[in-house]
């Protein structure tokens, strides 16, 4: 049992949540692109999340974006990485034994340009028993082609997730992007068309400029905003499509805090993920949990069900 | 899990010369760990300000559990470290990345020795500073070291290379008594400054010319440089930092790949790096 876990135990608090079939030992998960098993364990115990989110991987390996990707702003951040990585093979052959000796549960993130290379990514991992989810990258605002054209169109949301689903034998959490209109006609998409849970939000389109240099500060000019000036969006997209599906909604963007976790479930969410803290603490996730349980002792909650039926609106 | 964020105590902040501050820090953990060539994050206190800051090690003293860093202030992090007055206390990380390797002044490692050895350092403004511990470093290890520090004008760190008892060659945009007019790779040519391996950082137009200027005369595996870029983590989850390098593979042809500079490197071989304009 983890500290944090039996602090939990201690305190008669019970974290369990289930996703989609899935049973998490907490409702804390890493936000896609903000964890690595290697790099993150060196600072906390892996085996305290209730599910590692693994970086969007994508059939074959991919370069990403020109440097710089990061600009800080106030409250926030912008990046455009576009989702370098290291493909599948690697993938099968070097993170899933690592990640597989902690006693978490896998959660894939899935990136490609197309459908069929969304497609080809899943089929080269489907079968991988150490794998208890995929996520469906339908919302990176920093590829040029797929990513966030896929998660701004309902039609093309449901393409991709309905060919998805087909190759692959386990639930299935489709991510969505904020940046649209109304975020519960693409909820509503990607779950008619079989989505097993929405994760919401990922980052918003925003932009930095360099007044000294003249120029934009990120290379690719456009990036991804995020971090605690984020909250509040996040929250009212995570409140509104709670209330349009029926699958269950994993709520993210700029959490940074225990009684942040708490506004999400309060929302509607049934899990969390925490993206930008993990640059702004390597042990956020960890603090984080320890907070929800302080908060839950302090508020007389035993489980996270009865957490959330407390907040009735 | 072996990294921790960690209570630093200010004990002093200076500035050394005009926008540019040595801050030393008591930090007894880090102190303890620190290799040349690592850097330490600072997280700032203003909360509007959310990411980290890296700064290269100046200095580490383990028996006093100090740690020193040289920073520029180039913005709001940095502005606000300026401020900060003995006794501030800032969350910190570290010592991160890798250092130097100085296995070719090893013994047991190269078999030749460190005795008689030399190692030609070159630096330039701020980028100075992480190599004033690699110049202790070996210097302890008794390798013959001559560091090359260039600056635009003002000119800081010199005394504390040669009280570290290094030969120290000094260029700047205006030169006066004590110093050459030119860059770094002008002053190596006219001195035919030559060691058993090279140590670079400055910034990027600097690293890239010492970069060609070993590669035409020997051979940029002997030439480490240390690479800055804009991080956003600065342990190796968000791969802000991911630059290109060239590396053979399985079948002995170079190929192209990343590496992150905060947790791969940020020190990298030249024959490595694939230099962009």
């Amino acid at each position: 049992m983890t500290e944090l876990d039996k602090k939990a135990q201690d305190l008669g608090v019970d974290l369990r949540v289930e996703i989609a079939g899935v049973e998490l030992s907490n409702p804390i998960m890493p936000a896609s692109g903000t964890f690595s098993p290697w790099e993150s364990s060196e600072f906390y115990d892996l085996n305290e999340l209730g599910a590692a989110v693994t970086k969007g991987i994508s059939a074959v390996p991919w370069d990403g974006n020109p440097l710089p990707r990061i600009a800080e702003t106030y409250g926030g951040m912008l990046n455009s990485v576009g989702l370098e990585n290291k493909g599948t093979d690697w993938y099968k052959a070097e993170l899933l034994p690592y990640l597989s000796s902690f006693d978490t549960k896998i959660i894939t993130n899935l990136a490609g340009h197309s459908v069929d290379e969304y497609v080809s990514a899943a089929e080269a991992l489907s079968g991988r028993d150490e794998i208890d989810m995929f996520e469906l990258n339908i919302s990176c605002p920093n590829v040029s082609q797929g990513g966030i054209a896929f998660g701004t169109d309902p039609e093309l949301a449901a393409k991709v997730t309905r060919e998805v689903k087909k190759v692959i034998d386990k639930p299935l959490i489709v991510k969505l992007t904020p940046n649209v209109t109304d975020i519960t006609v693409i909820a509503q998409a990607v779950e008619d068309a079989g989505a097993d849970a929405v994760s919401l939000i990922n980052t918003l389109f925003g932009m930095a400029i360099d007044l000294k240099r003249r120029r934009p500060v990120l290379a690719n000019i456009k990036g991804g905003f995020s971090g605690p000036a984020v909250k509040p969006i996040a929250l009212r997209m995570v409140w509104e499509t709670a209330k349009a599906v029926d699958v269950p909604v994993i709520g993210l963007g700029g959490i940074t805090k225990g009684t942040d976790v708490v506004e999400f479930l309060a929302a509607g969410a049934s899990a969390v993920g925490i993206g930008t803290a993990s640059l702004m603490d390597p042990t956020a996730m960890v603090r984080i949990k320890s907070e929800l349980i302080d908060y839950m002792h302090d508020n007389n909650f035993a489980t996270i069900s009865g957490l959330k039926e407390a907040f009735d609106f | 899990m072996a990294k921790k964020i960690l209570e630093a105590e200010v004990l002093s902040n200076e500035e050394i010369s005009p926008g540019i501050f040595r801050m030393s820090m008591y930090v007894p953990e880090a102190a303890a760990e620190a290799a040349a060539g690592q850097f330490v994050n600072i997280y700032p206190a203003d909360k509007s300000l959310i990411l980290p800051r890296p700064f290269g090690i100046c200095d580490a003293n383990s028996s006093e559990g100090t740690v020193d860093i040289v920073y520029q202030v180039v913005g709001q992090g940095t502005e606000e470290m300026s401020q900060a007055e003995r006794g501030t206390l800032y969350r910190i990380a570290g010592p991160l990345g890798n250092g130097f390797d100085l296995s070719v002044f090893d013994d047991s490692v190269s078999g030749a020795g460190a005795s008689g050895r030399s190692a030609v350092i070159i630096g330039g403004g701020v980028g100075c500073s992480p190599l004033l511990f690699l110049a202790k470093t070996l210097r302890k290890m008794g390798v013959n070291a001559t560091a090359v520090l260039g600056f635009r004008k003002d000119k800081f760190l010199v005394e504390d290379f040669r009280d570290a008892d290094c030969r120290v060659l000094v260029t700047t945009d205006e030169p006066d008594e004590s110093s050459f007019l030119g860059t770094v790779v002008d002053c190596m040519r006219v001195t035919e400054l030559e060691g058993d391996e090279y140590f670079a950082c400055g910034p990027g137009p600097m690293l890239k010319a010492v970069g060609r200027y070993i590669k035409d005369r020997s051979d940029d595996s002997h030439l480490q440089v240390s690479m800055e870029e804009r991080m956003g983590c600065g342990y190796g989850v968000c791969m802000g930092c991911s630059i290109d390098v060239k590396e053979p593979d399985e079948n002995g042809n170079i190929i192209k790949t990343h590496r992150r500079v905060c947790c791969d490197g940020p020190v990298f071989r030249g024959s490595e790096v694939i230099w962009h304009d």
